[in-house]
């Protein structure tokens, strides 16, 4: 009985895929897909969502030195991984950092159509490129709850998504972690952080972050953003996290500049 | 095949074409098809791809042929009404199966009908019936059942080059039959509600909006509120209409893609607006997807409103295919999906490929389509600076803005161009910048305001009306600003109707343009469009050349007379408008300018309008209106007639000289034709009774050469035997035998002296028994004389050099 059952239901879920499939072909046909980044067709259908130009042009992290704290690449490939001069320097509040790759090349322009050019469907494959990145690179079964870098509300109404929420939400689903996307919360409007300098930004989003609830009391948290730049940022969501009782506090983001 | 559909869509589309022109023979058919499926299951097993997609392009086509062929060559069954069509009167019964379409000065219904009763019992039969009723009324409705006496008749067509083909038009609408009512006294509504319970309530919400509007706004508002809102542009008044048309804007007036477009756009604005407004809704769901699907509510509720018809439909299924892209997360293709709406349009409704707005609507987006990408560089390259720049700049945005509100419209209007050209014979320079204007005025105020009143209504008619007022106010300003706009003449040019090459050629530089662009290879396209311009000057130079013939075109304008003079040189004279008794069906309008502009004529040296009865002057008022008008030739007499006083009225305001021709007068040369008027006398005896007035027409000769024509207007025995016997020499080679050869005239001893080879009748026979009278086709022939007929033979061209001559006809019989 309960094997004839499950059978059924395998019979159901066999019959689930090859109806989606069947319907992915039909829309494959009626839409043919396009390179999400530019406007190349994708040649052959590989089920990819960017064509083999844009993938050529991204680039990864791979086996060259990094700092363990804040995750930068090293110029020379040779060598361990040490402290840099910067994470020597000073202290960050979080404990690790890692990024997928550099801000430049195709990454760069995905991270920039999705956040100003409204293009929510690049969420995905992204979101898929950073939970791979970040079961290679961290220990992603330790993490028990998912955060992303919030929006000031008034952005957020501006642009009506958050794309580092966006992210974590895939990463989350991947890695079966649970996202919190309400606790964290940005109370003041900061200037952007591109036309700043240095000192400028730590200063600039000081006391900017507010946490409500206990959520991250006694827990390993992974803090998601889009970019690291200096790591302000999340260096200052970090220490509000830490304020909290949070355990640990590592950050994934998908680029980071150079 | 990177895209595989638009080859797809357009095999079919040629297929449906095929059909429409030519009549394919089964047999071809089955064994096309036959081979080329087998063909393809064949290159499938061998595993020949390109030979597979060509054969299946091949099967696409004969799809297309077939589809067309129950609408285009229609088999009706023993029961179909149109059996009954003939000069016998029929009591009809039916059911009114969609919205009445209300003129200002007719109504149109369309039945579909159920029963035809005589005194032998009653029969049951089948097909639609359009019944036009010489009054505007709102007394009918979807639904009602009604019966009444009628003539039912096939539609005819004006048998003319560039004519409207009027006949297809019906029967793809599936209507065969028409009768026609002066009034409504003779119809019985024997009961109402018949029909699709929602059509039913869409029309009395419908009839509700419209009350609301007719009884609160002014005349020429709401008229253009309800074509706007309900759909119902028949009681737009012409000016306003002719004035749309001269600034580019006349698409504006019928409910099509981009008014429900820009109702898409708007409602999800809207949405996304009130989305966020809740900061945790932004959280937790993609607000952009989320207000793309709640915006389908808004649009389908303009469909209702509109009631669903055609355009509407057609409009809807464009926008819900461009909205399964957007949510099925792809980058969209937009000629796919352009393809992909035109298909499903097809498939429902296979006939809207010869609907003008249907060409209209699909130009227009293709080329922006296919220019848009072309184009984006250009903003891209400029906007560097300012994209990773999250701060809005004003100035910037307005500037995109308007950049490519610019683009959108001059690549809009490029598209249609020849479309517009060969349909409203006027091509109008100010359409860029007024449809920049006039577009996002209409699109996002009038309409949306009328939207959000016919919303409230069922809550709050106070507030709907004050909506509606708000709209008004609106539209009386754009009334204003159109009206005056409009009144520059160097707005717009005249143009004549471009021949099918020209079409072609055209379309495929333009869509070629964006893919030279796009491989650097601007040169190549430039050579092409010199070469099409070269060709384009050649054809031009070799059809106006003067090249020594005297054309002389008779022109199908049902019962009436017209025809065409052409000299050997450039000038144009037209002899008389035809007309019906019926003044609201405007004949220049609808046939003698078509014809005119197909002839590529856009200048009429000379109009003369032989006597000022409604046969002989109703399409002249429209000529004198559109056309360059030099000289008026008329005889002494005057009428009260509306479109007598119309034309005089007109030909004062353009200054056109007026010569009142009698018999005194003398000859004229004109480029080598002599032209001589034979009658009428100087005074003109009793204008007041009819026949006076016939026998008071122009007589006039036109010699070239040996060979000569005679034109006699409507003139009696009493005057033929007075021209008879005043001596005058009137043999002709070419004769148009006077009151269309009706027995009151063409007397044997007139027919004698002038000994025609050849005799044109201008007739139309069906429903006036005896024109032409037996007895004077007899007396034609045997005085030797060939006879054409405008009803047999449709329009009736007659070309010498002045010592032979060459008959031909439309129907190219005889």
């Amino acid at each position: 009985m309960s094997r004839s059952r499950k059978q059924k239901s395998c019979n159901l879920q066999s019959l689930l895929k090859w109806t989606k499939k069947f319907l992915l072909s039909v829309a494959d046909f009626l839409f043919p897909p396009k390179c999400l980044l530019c406007k190349n067709f994708i040649i052959p259908y590989n089920n990819g969502d960017f064509c083999e130009d844009c993938l050529d042009n991204f680039n990864f992290f791979n086996n060259s030195p990094i700092c363990p704290k804040c995750g930068i690449l090293f110029k020379s490939n040779k060598g361990k991984d040490h402290l840099c001069s910067k994470c020597a320097g000073k202290s960050h509040s979080f404990d690790k950092a890692r990024s997928v790759g550099p801000f430049e090349g195709t990454l760069r322009k995905a991270i920039h159509d999705l956040k100003y050019s409204n293009k929510s469907m690049l969420a995905d494959p992204l979101g898929k490129i950073l939970a791979a990145y970040a079961g290679l690179m961290l220990n992603i079964k330790d993490y028990e709850i998912i955060l992303p870098v919030p929006l000031h509300f008034l952005r957020l109404r501006e642009r009506s998504f958050n794309q580092s929420l966006m992210l974590s939400r895939r990463v989350g689903k991947i890695w079966n972690i649970p996202v919190n996307a309400e606790s964290l919360k940005r109370l003041r409007q900061t200037k952007p952080q591109t036309s700043l300098s240095h000192e400028e930004r730590h200063k600039n989003v000081r006391g900017a972050f507010s946490f409500e609830g206990n959520d991250v009391r006694g827990k390993k948290v992974l803090l998601v953003d889009d970019v690291y730049t200096s790591g302000s940022t999340v260096d200052e969501c970090a220490r509000v996290l830490k304020k909290h009782g949070a355990l640990k506090v590592d950050v994934l983001t998908l680029a980071r500049t150079r | 095949m990177k895209r595989p559909l638009p080859p797809i869509v357009i095999s079919f589309c040629l297929g449906l074409i095929t059909t429409h022109h030519a009549a394919i023979p089964y047999s071809f058919i089955i064994v096309f098809f036959t081979a080329a499926f087998f063909a393809f299951i064949f290159a499938l097993i061998l595993k020949k791809w390109l030979f597979a997609t060509l054969v299946s392009f091949l099967i696409f086509w004969i799809l297309g042929v077939i589809y067309l062929c129950p609408y285009a060559f229609p088999q009706h069954c023993q029961s179909h009404i149109i059996n009954f069509a003939g000069n016998r009167r029929v009591n009809v019964e039916g059911v009114i199966d969609s919205n009445p379409v209300v003129s200002l000065s007719n109504t149109r219904l369309f039945v579909r009908t159920t029963h035809i009763h005589s005194r032998h019992g009653s029969f049951s039969v089948t097909g639609r019936l359009m019944v036009t009723i010489k009054e505007p009324l709102k007394t009918f409705r979807y639904g009602d059942r009604i019966r009444f006496f009628c003539y039912l008749k096939k539609p005819v067509n004006f048998n003319n080059p560039g004519c409207f083909d009027y006949v297809r038009y019906l029967a793809y609408k599936t209507v065969f039959v028409t009768a026609f009512l002066p009034d409504s006294r003779g119809i019985i509504k024997i009961r109402e509600g018949e029909g699709s319970k929602f059509f039913l309530w869409m029309e009395r919400y419908r009839e509700r909006v419209r009350t609301v509007i007719e009884q609160n706004l002014s005349s020429p508002s709401k008229d253009l509120l309800k074509a706007l809102i309900l759909g119902e542009k028949g009681t737009i008044p012409d000016h306003i209409k002719d004035n749309f048309a001269k600034l580019g804007i006349a698409h504006l007036l019928a409910i099509s893609g981009l008014h429900i477009g820009i109702i898409t756009f708007v409602s999800c604005v809207f949405f996304m607006a009130f989305l966020k407004l809740y900061n945790r809704v932004l959280l937790y769901v993609d607000a952009w997807k989320l207000s793309v699907i709640l915006s389908v509510i808004p649009v389908l509720f303009y469909c209702f409103i509109a009631g669903f018809q055609v355009p509407t439909l057609r409009a809807f299924i464009m926008v819900l295919s461009y909205m399964a892209a957007l949510l099925l997360g792809r980058r969209q293709d937009l000629l796919s999906t352009l393809s992909l709406a035109a298909f499903i349009i097809l498939i429902f409704m296979p006939t809207a490929l010869f609907d003008i707005s249907f060409q209209l609507s699909f130009a227009a987006v293709l080329s922006l389509t296919l220019f848009m990408p072309v184009l984006q560089p250009l903003f891209n390259a400029r906007s560097k600076d300012f994209l990773f720049d999250e701060r809005n700049r004003m100035p910037y945005k307005l500037f995109r803005a308007f950049m490519v509100s610019f683009l959108a419209s001059a690549f809009a209007i490029l598209g249609t161009a020849p479309l517009t050209a060969g349909t409203f014979h006027c091509f109008s320079f100010f359409g860029v910048i007024a449809n920049i204007i006039f577009v996002p005025f209409v699109g996002f105020l009038i309409v949306p305001l009328g939207l959000l009143a016919t919303i409230v209504l069922p809550l709050s008619s106070m507030l709907a009306q004050a909506f509606f007022k708000c709209a008004e106010m609106l539209i009386s300003g754009l009334l204003g600003v159109t009206g005056v706009w409009s009144k520059i003449s160097w707005g717009e040019v005249k143009t004549v109707v471009p021949a099918v090459w020209e079409m072609l050629s055209y379309y495929g530089l333009l869509f070629s343009l964006p893919f030279f662009v796009k491989r650097k290879r601007i040169k190549y396209f430039l050579a092409g469009a010199l070469g099409f311009l070269i060709i384009e000057l050649a054809v031009s130079f070799w059809q106006t050349r003067e090249d020594g013939l005297l054309k002389v075109t008779f022109i199908d304008v049902g019962s009436g007379d017209a025809a065409i003079v052409e000299f050997p040189g450039k000038k144009v004279m037209l002899i008389d408008g035809g007309g019906f008794r019926v003044e609201s069906f405007d004949v220049g309008r609808a046939v003698i300018a078509p014809v005119l502009y197909k002839l590529g004529i856009k200048k009429v040296d000379y109009v003369v309008c032989s006597h000022p009865h409604e046969d002989h002057i109703g399409g002249l008022p429209y000529v004198v209106e559109h056309f360059k008008v030099h000289e008026l030739w008329k005889n002494s007499e005057g009428s009260d007639s509306l479109n007598y006083k119309r034309m005089m009225i007109t030909a004062r305001k353009k200054k056109v000289l007026e010569k009142i021709c009698s018999c005194s007068s003398e000859s004229v040369y004109i480029e080598g034709v002599r032209i001589r008027i034979l009658s009428p006398r100087e005074e003109v005896l009793h204008p007041e009774k009819y026949s006076e007035t016939n026998n008071n027409s122009i007589v006039m000769e036109i010699a070239f050469g040996k060979i000569s024509f005679l034109f006699t207007g409507d003139i009696l025995k009493e005057q033929e035997n007075l021209l008879v016997k005043s001596g005058e020499s009137m043999t002709a080679t070419v004769l148009k035998v006077p009151h269309h050869g009706r027995s009151g005239s063409s007397s044997g001893d007139f027919v004698r002296m002038v000994s025609p080879e050849v005799a044109v009748i201008s007739c139309r026979s069906p429903g006036y028994k005896n024109v032409p009278s037996k007895k004077v086709l007899e007396e034609y022939s045997r005085a030797g004389a060939q006879i054409y007929r405008t009803d047999m033979h449709g329009a009736i061209k007659i070309v010498t050099d002045g010592r032979t001559f060459h008959v031909m006809t439309f129907k190219g019989m005889g």
